[in-house]
């Protein structure tokens, strides 16, 4: 699937969706990684306290190792039409000033924040925003604000630098936090920068943080832009006109010696993991977020999709992570390998899968499967045989009465020998 | 007529019926002769002994490993006991011809001990049960003296010396196995291991089967969330999943990752204790009073063999008696380990062996002198 198509999905569902606005109010961009080569040294993150905190709120590019993050007081449709705007310019290899300036000439309410390792960040439209550069040990944070209309903040690629806009939605409980939760924010940021932590970890961090102290935290969700992850719709809402899952609550809980893991309604009811019995460990969503968007180099990430049940997904991971442990990630060996459990009724219920199911990233170091189960009740492929499916029914039907008859005639010959011996 | 079960229960249930019925009828219409029981089961054992060997040799080369010592270990019990039985029996009525047969039984069989006991200690248990028992057996019945029988009467004269010797050879060994494992680094061959799991998993296995096992049933509530359990018959006690899916059965297995859960009761617990909680305390009684009345009714026709022996020898009856007493041994000596010490032994492909040789022994309920 080429670029333009994954921007595109994403729109699209948004223009399914979209009754009321979203509204976005806290937006962040962090590099720490300028020159791109550090695949955790770019992210970007997105909340709010209002509903429909879709995924058009947050979207990257993998190509363009760019993301654009987006909010406002427009309407929905004509932020939908300055992110198309935007979007469109970068396809076009535009640089960011230009396509941000054309988003928001669409709709000057709203906000475009856009940016990336060896781009730099552009803001422009209706912000409130801190912006922290970190050079050598100086940690630099400026504020900008802005009602509308073109004012564009640029900051220039190879600058360790953090974008944070937070502003605070009305009926927030925690409303007039914004002000000081931003600079706090931004402090916190600039020391991480400093200190050398990756961006997903700050980004991460940053969230957490702000989801506690200023009442914005309804997912949205997180994107690492070098490696082009996402956490999708993990934390966004599930239906229309609702809320995301609150990135500063506890998300599930899982057992740090064998992996196993609940989501929260089910995981209250767990103190031990019913596998290994060893104590677990609740994890926040803003943990979860970091997890899903930093790049592991020894482990892969393996997401499963399709699967009946979390047993079969975490039979699929074994799978694949012990395959890319012996050093095999190409497609046709991973399929071989699923294929083979398959075969050896290790996975049940599911079709065989293609090469073309597996998708490889090499950079992200993610494998993604797409299984596809077989019609409920059915645990193999029906047997392909030569022979119609009715003539072996009839064939069983008339096994089955000779079978009978030849029971009942030997117990009828049984009887009569001994009758006949009794005379 | 369909019987389509819907849990691993009703499956069993239909095993049971279709063997019971197929496996009788043959043996009955059958003609069982001397010849065809001596060379079927040396080629049987041969065969398995083969198998046991590529088997072990996956215990130390990169092969893939089947364990096949818990499916087929009863078979080449049943085989040996068969063979040895029928040699004895030839032999107590002076046809010394079979003799020559003997030599190649005992290598096979001290192979099969070798190769599948380095694979289970299990198996290497109910081996030596099954020497043991059939000699003395042999001995006693057929009053015939065999070879290990004397050495045991010379042992019972110079006794305490060689219990000393014997005694201090097995620790002996137990130590070489231990030293291994540590040299090699394959705790696989370790015996103190095999405690150390022991205490570590039985107990709270135990504890699980009490607070969860109903008369009928189990809870599910201490199960993995995430799967349909039924609450009987969940596939802790299960044919071959094979076998239910060539079928396309709708029958709950545990399967891939599930297995660890399974295994934890199924390597760990008697089989009672497993049935118990699989089909509740209902299904450990069914298990004991199936194995009851198959070895009661297993008895009972080997001792009308030998009552008809007295006045009438024919080799069709000396065969379906070597038949009947191989299966008696290895249907006693697998319900033994596996009702009462290693649920594994008696499971998904051994419960298939263990349904066969149970058929095998009912079988001899329809005999066709009868008929």
């Amino acid at each position: 699937m080429g670029t333009i198509e994954r921007w595109w999905i994403a729109v699209l569902a948004l223009l399914v969706a979209l009754p009321s606005a979203a509204s976005a109010t806290f937006n962040m961009i962090v590099i720490t990684d300028p020159s791109g080569k550090d695949p955790n040294g770019a992210a970007a993150g997105s909340m709010s306290f209002a509903p429909n905190m879709f995924q058009s709120t947050f979207l990257v590019s993998k190509k363009l190792h760019v993301a654009v993050l987006a909010g406002g007081l427009g309407k929905g449709t004509a932020r939908l039409e300055a992110i198309l705007a935007c979007i469109r310019r970068l396809e076009l290899g535009m640089p960011l000033e230009e396509a941000v300036r054309a988003g928001i000439e669409k709709s000057p309410t709203d906000r475009l924040l856009v940016g990336g390792p060896r781009r730099g960040i552009v803001v422009g439209g209706s912000y409130d925003i801190a912006v922290v550069l970190v050079k050598g040990n100086k940690i630099i944070i400026r504020q900008y604000h802005s009602g509308s209309g073109p004012n564009i903040v640029k900051i220039p690629p190879n600058v360790k630098c953090a974008v944070i806009h937070l502003r605070n939605t009305p009926g927030n409980p925690l409303y007039g936090t914004a002000t000081r939760v931003r600079v706090e924010a931004a402090i916190m940021a600039g020391r991480m920068i400093r200190d050398g932590l990756p961006a997903t970890e700050v980004l991460a961090r940053v969230m957490g943080y702000v989801a506690k102290k200023s009442g914005e935290k309804y997912g949205g969700g997180a994107v690492n832009i070098t490696a082009g992850l996402s956490t999708g719709d993990t934390f966004v809402p599930a239906r229309l006109n609702e809320r995301g899952f609150p990135m500063d609550a506890p998300y599930r809980k899982a057992c740090t010696k064998c992996g196993w893991s609940a989501p929260f309604p089910t995981a209250a009811r767990y103190t031990r993991c019913p596998v290994c019995g060893s104590p677990l460990k609740t994890e926040y969503a803003w943990q979860v977020a970091r997890d899903l968007i930093t790049v592991r180099r020894n482990q892969p990430v393996v997401r499963v999709y399709g699967v009946r049940g979390p047993h079969d997904k975490a039979t699929i991971v074994e799978i694949v992570q012990s395959l890319i442990q012996h050093g095999k990630r190409d497609p046709e060996d991973i399929a071989r390998a699923i294929d083979n459990a398959i075969d050896n009724n290790t996975l049940l219920g599911y079709d065989y899968v293609l090469p073309s199911d597996v998708k490889v990233e090499k950079k992200a170091n993610v494998v993604t499967v797409y299984m596809r189960p077989l019609p409920r009740g059915y645990k193999k492929h029906p047997m392909k045989s030569p022979v119609p499916t009715e003539v072996l029914h009839a064939l069983g039907l008339v096994g089955s009465a000779l079978g009978v008859t030849l029971i009942v005639l030997g117990c009828v010959r049984e009887l009569m020998y001994r009758r006949v011996r009794g005379w | 007529m369909y019987l389509v079960p819907h849990n691993t229960g009703e499956a069993l249930v239909d095993f049971l019926l279709m063997t019971h019925t197929v496996v009788p009828l043959t043996l009955a219409y059958s003609s069982v002769t001397i010849q065809r029981v001596l060379s079927l089961s040396i080629l049987l054992l041969a065969v398995l002994m083969l198998m046991f060997f590529v088997d072990m040799l996956s215990l130390f080369l990169p092969l893939p490993r089947h364990e096949f010592t818990h499916p087929f270990g009863p078979l080449t019990l049943a085989a040996w006991a068969s063979a040895r039985y029928l040699i004895g029996l030839l032999e107590a009525r002076g046809i010394s011809a079979a003799r020559r047969t003997r030599p190649v039984l005992n290598t096979l069989w001290l192979f099969t001990g070798i190769f599948g006991g380095v694979m289970h200690r299990d198996y290497l248990l109910s081996w030596l049960l099954c020497w043991i028992g059939t000699e003395y057996l042999i001995s006693r019945q057929l009053e015939v003296g065999t070879r290990i029988g004397a050495l045991a009467a010379r042992a019972g004269q110079m006794s305490r010396r060689v219990i000393a010797a014997v005694s201090a050879i097995g620790v002996g060994l137990l130590l070489l196995m231990e030293a291994a494992a540590r040299v090699l680094n394959k705790p696989v061959l370790s015996p103190a291991l095999r405690v150390k799991r022991f205490a570590e998993y039985t107990v709270p296995g135990l504890d699980f089967i009490r607070k969860n096992a109903y008369l009928v049933g189990h809870s599910t509530k201490s199960l993995p969330a995430g799967y349909h359990w039924c609450g009987f018959g969940d596939g802790f006690v299960t044919l071959p999943v094979g076998y239910l899916v060539m079928f396309n059965l709708n029958v709950p297995t545990l399967h891939g990752a599930l297995v660890a859960r399974k295994d934890l009761l199924d390597y760990m617990l008697p089989g009672v204790f497993v049935w118990a909680f699989d089909f509740g305390y209902v299904g450990a009684f069914l298990l004991s009073l199936w194995v009851g009345i198959t070895l009661y009714v297993g008895s009972r026709c080997l001792s009308e063999y030998v009552g008809r022996r007295r006045y009438e020898f024919s080799s069709e009856l000396a065969a379906r008696e070597a038949l009947l007493f191989g299966c008696l041994m290895a249907f006693s000596i697998q319900s033994l380990i596996g009702a009462f010490l290693f649920s594994r032994a008696m499971n998904s492909f051994a419960l298939a062996t263990f349904t066969l040789l149970s058929s095998l022994i009912w079988g001899h309920v329809i005999a066709r002198y009868r008929l």
